[in-house]
């Protein structure tokens, strides 16, 4: 790829070549630019929306807010369910917004331990929503409404952690007793 | 300012609302919660805008505005949400947020503590170390009972024994071994004190090893920090573990152990004791050495090493000495532990062949040692008093008070007639070396007649079992038969290499885990992979860094089903 510097101020600029076919000729104008531009401005009025409603009327279970002054980084808690081995326990989140959401999903993960098929030990979490079902339609507050849905019924069937799902399925009663002492451990 | 309106959540769902100052801090706006709520503000835990609200921070801090909805959750010690397993005794909880200062390292202390009373569980019969310790962990009020028990109160003010039991634990060791901070926390006495300190307190125990445990994972899930940590595995105890296979010259490693044994008044001052070092391992047995004015009950051990390096010198050869036989097999098979007094067991005639032995005897520098020994009964009972069991026995302390007694016990003639007796008993020397104290004890509640051979060599074995060391190998078997079981689980895993296998479990003293250490030091594992179009395989194949070879390994066992890309499987 080469990109010469001076077409920088033209109104579209041309890049040849490339790994695939060397032959080829992409042209990009200058409005793609802007539009990026646009694009995190928009999620950055979407994402303060969402945090006016969620200070208003949160909800029961979850909380979030900006970490700092970056509107696209936000930590989050769920309290565990009252029906779950979780209960009790109060989950941290991390969680990052990318320039073009809602369009893309958030990237969310624990950052509290928990023993759970769906969550591994980096506090990944599998949930459909926050990949291909993905939809702009979704709010946070709605993730993490799942997320926490997710605590009480686990997903065995589509784990991330194939041996805590192994468990589950197998010993129910040895899987809420690690899964409880670890709330007591790590999220009490 | 002006007083806002909060609306407080509950977590049953109940929502109220509340007129506050935002210049008031969490700790104030938590009291006056605590009527409204029912909860006492301690057990609180007040969350807005996905924060934890701290204590000692003012409402405004977190820009809580007029209208702003506040969660309020109940704290750890609400006996409806604690688990079974948690009694409800369990007193106030703590705050909910880590000391910011916390020693990250203050858990590990504490999982010492443990490990070092699991050794004490070792030490009073064959009790269940990791069910002891789980107990434990679950039942804080036991934890308490055992902490302020007097046997344990003497322990503390000695943190020298306890680092010596914890020295004699395998699974501590392997945790000093790869962190060699703790091993540097562990040597200092007032990290132990303040470890038992905590111990005491089971909440602020959870505390800790809460925040270590997700400080340890964030430097693991950190890929530079896993780096870190691999590092420091490799480059700390590689280099310990070839120091103590070279150092298996008993001459030269004991006389290193004298040098580098620290000052008992000034122990962080001293570089960090090798415990890898064959004769490192009555490094620790010199640790345990008591407070009293005795300067060092175990300095005479070092007429052994004096003895080892005028013999080596004369005659020019190691093997027909007999000290490097014993600190050789004796003193490395007996890891850690009260291994001086692992010595003195090896003195009653572990497994040494009656020719060495009588050799040994009729040395001059032994009898001389002897001499010293039986003349001094001081010196005895300061080593018998520095080990709890030991102290602990009546007949024991008779015995030491009968100064006769004990003369004949270091007469070479006893000694010698002991030993044709234990070649007699031949079993005998399994049980010496096992560890067992539990076995000496029946004999000497039979009368205390001491005069009697047999008893004696029980009251041998109980020196030699009092040290708590972990089995010794019993090295007149060849290691094919002596880690069969071992080296038939090596083989298992696809550990194919029986040479490098024996060789490995020589090193770890039959220790499987720290074997396979070993071999992946030198092998890499992969399993699996991608084939494309996402077909994931399930074969492994072993790297030899060593030959730079790559060969298909086929366990006998299960393995974990097809999988591509780095995935963490505990199988």
């Amino acid at each position: 790829m080469s990109l010469d510097r001076a077409a920088c101020n033209a109104t579209h600029f041309f890049v040849t070549g490339g790994n695939y076919d060397p032959s080829e000729v992409h042209i990009f104008f200058r409005s793609t630019h802007t539009e990026t531009h646009n694009t995190q401005t928009m999620a950055l009025k979407r994402i303060q929306k969402e945090l006016k409603d969620l200070e208003r009327d949160p909800p029961s279970s979850c909380s979030a807010g900006p970490v700092g002054d970056d509107m696209f980084h936000w930590t989050a808690t769920i309290m565990g369910p009252e029906d779950s081995p979780y209960s009790g326990g109060v989950f941290f989140l991390n969680i990052h917004f990318p320039a073009d959401y809602p369009f893309k999903p958030p990237k969310v993960n624990y950052t509290t331990k928990v023993y759970h098929p769906n969550i591994n030990k980096n506090g990944s979490i599998c949930l459909d929503i926050l990949k291909d079902q993905w939809s702009p339609a979704l709010t946070i507050s709605r993730v993490l409404l799942s997320i926490s849905s997710l605590l009480t019924d686990p997903n065995p069937d589509d784990p991330l952690d194939p041996e805590i799902a192994h468990i589950y399925k197998t010993n129910r009663a040895k899987f809420e007793s690690t899964a409880r002492e670890w709330t007591t451990k790590y999220a009490l | 300012m002006g007083d806002i309106k909060v609306n407080i959540k509950c977590s049953t769902g109940s929502t109220f609302p509340v007129e506050v100052n935002l210049d008031v801090t969490v700790a104030q706006f938590k009291d006056m919660l605590a009527e409204k709520a029912s909860i006492p503000a301690a057990q609180q835990r007040l969350i807005y805008s996905g924060h934890v609200l701290k204590d000692f921070q003012t409402l405004a801090s977190y820009s809580i505005k007029d209208g702003s909805t506040v969660h309020l959750v109940k704290g750890a010690a609400q006996p409806s949400s604690q688990p079974a397993a948690q009694p409800a005794s369990t007193p106030t909880p703590t705050q909910s947020q880590p000391p910011l200062n916390s020693n990250p390292f203050g858990a590990f202390g504490s999982m010492g503590g443990l490990g070092g009373l699991g050794g004490l569980g070792g030490l009073g019969g064959n009790m269940n170390q990791q069910q002891m310790q789980q107990q434990m962990m679950q039942n804080p009020a036991m934890m308490q009972e055992m902490m302020n028990s007097p046997m344990v109160q003497s322990l503390l003010s000695n943190p020298e024994l306890v680092r010596s039991i914890i020295n004699s634990n395998p699974q501590m060791r392997e945790i000093i071994e790869r962190n060699p901070e703790v091993g540097h926390a562990l040597n200092d006495p007032a990290t132990l004190r303040q470890t038992f300190e905590m111990a005491r307190n089971p909440d602020l125990m959870r505390e800790m090893m809460r925040s270590t445990d997700r400080a340890m994972s964030n430097i693991e899930s950190h890929p530079e920090g896993f780096n870190l940590l691999r590092r420091m595995y490799t480059d700390v105890q590689e280099p310990l573990m070839n120091a103590a296979t070279a150092g298996n010259q008993p001459a030269a490693g004991a006389s290193s152990s004298t040098t580098s044994q620290p000052a008992s008044t000034n122990p962080n001052t001293a570089p960090l004791p090798n415990p890898w070092n064959s004769a490192g391992n009555s490094q620790p047995a010199a640790a345990p050495s008591t407070t009293s004015q005795n300067a060092n009950p175990f300095a005479n051990f070092n007429l052994f090493d004096a003895a080892a390096t005028a013999e080596g010198q004369q005659t020019g050869q190691n093997d027909a000495n007999p000290f490097a036989s014993m600190f050789g097999a004796q003193g490395m098979g007996g890891l850690g532990g009260i291994g001086g007094l692992g010595g003195m067991g090896g003195m009653g005639g572990m497994n040494m062949d009656p020719a060495q032995m009588t050799a040994m005897l009729q040395n001059p520098f032994v009898q001389n040692m002897m001499q010293q020994m039986s003349a001094n009964p001081q010196l005895l009972q300061s080593i018998i008093q520095s080990n709890p069991t030991l102290a602990n026995n009546p007949q024991m302390q008779s015995l030491i008070n009968n100064p006769q007694l004990v003369q004949t016990l270091f007469d070479p003639t006893t000694l010698n007639a002991m030993l044709h007796l234990q070649q007699a008993f031949g079993g005998m020397g399994n049980m010496n070396a096992g560890g067992q104290t539990g076995q000496p004890a029946p004999a000497a509640g039979a009368g205390g007649n001491f005069n009697d051979f047999s008893s004696m060599f029980n009251m041998m074995n109980m020196f030699g079992g009092a040290g708590g060391v972990p089995p010794p190998q019993q090295s007149q078997q060849p290691p094919r038969e002596r880690w069969a079981n071992q080296l038939s689980q090596l083989s298992e895993m696809g550990f194919v290499d029986v040479e490098s296998n024996i060789r490995a479990l020589e090193a770890t003293y039959g220790n499987v885990q720290a074997a396979i250490e070993r071999l992946l030091n030198r092998y890499l594992v992969t399993f699996g992979g991608d084939a494309g179009k996402s077909n994931c395989l399930d074969d492994l194949w072993l790297y030899d860094t060593k030959k730079l070879l790559w060969k298909r390994i086929e366990p006998t066992t299960p393995r974990p089903s097809p999988r591509a890309f780095s995935r963490f499987v505990a199988w």
